[in-house]
């Protein structure tokens, strides 16, 4: 799997994508990047596997949000590995942020 | 044919029943090299992520909590953030903000990474600290 793919998954929940950078955004929107390597595996001074990680940001308003349990269906269906890392609630903005953490390798 | 002979002495006995007693010292030792290793790391990430304007309350208020065990028996020790700043604001609430982003602030991980680079250096080092605990009890 290719870290493109991520971005193809996350686009069938919403068109509300974006990569590293969601200056601007409004509305409810996902921002998603990878960050750093987890892991790899070198033999006969190559590095044969590299696992990529980063995080996948969603921001909505709308309690109960059914779009949470979308995006982690659309991560399953691309078979990455992933974790909720943290949810929070913004005071000032009222938004509910919820955070993944992916490993792609 | 194999032979395997084993010599349950008195000294062998006496060697163990050390070890049963140094367990625990030895795993304080064991958490407290690891912790420090993953601890410099995320100071050092934190640095390279703040802001020139930065106060300094937030590198000021991270460190290690004291080594203890916990209900079931297992040494812990915790990496974190602790206190307020002259605001009034946790400096856990802006570790957090800074580690995991906001709608109006970009995120710049400093933990995470750091966990990730070092956790076989502390794995490493933990199994270290931990054998040679155990050649001085000359078991």
């Amino acid at each position: 799997m290719i870290l493109a793919d991520i971005k193809t998954a996350l686009l069938t929940v919403t068109i509300n994508v974006h990569h590293f950078d969601a200056t601007g955004a409004t509305g409810n929107y996902i921002v998603w990047a990878e960050d750093g390597q987890a892991d790899s595996v070198w033999a006969d001074g190559r590095m044969k596997e590299q696992t990529i990680t980063g995080t996948i940001d969603y921001y909505t308003k709308v309690e109960y949000d059914t779009k949470f349990s979308d995006i982690q269906s659309a991560l399953d269906v691309i078979g990455i590995s992933f974790r909720l890392n943290s949810i929070q609630f913004e005071n000032d903005t009222k938004y509910i942020h919820y955070e993944w953490v992916f490993e792609n390798g | 044919m194999a032979r395997i002979t084993f010599m349950a002495s008195d000294d062998f006995a006496i060697a163990l029943s050390k070890w049963a007693t140094q367990s625990d010292e030895i795993a304080r030792k064991a958490i407290f090299e690891g912790a420090n290793i993953i601890a410099d790391k995320i100071r050092s990430n934190l640095e390279g992520v703040l802001s020139e304007e930065a106060t300094g309350y937030l590198v000021g208020s991270f460190g290690v909590t004291p080594i203890e065990k916990d209900s079931e028996g297992n040494w812990n020790t915790k990496i974190g953030f602790d206190g307020y700043d002259d605001n009034g604001v946790a400096n856990q609430l802006k570790a957090r903000v800074l580690e995991s982003g906001s709608s109006r602030q970009p995120k710049r991980p400093f933990v995470r990474p750091a966990v990730n680079a070092t956790k076989k250096q502390v794995v490493a080092k933990m199994n270290q600290v931990i054998d040679e605990e155990i050649k001085k009890l000359k078991l």
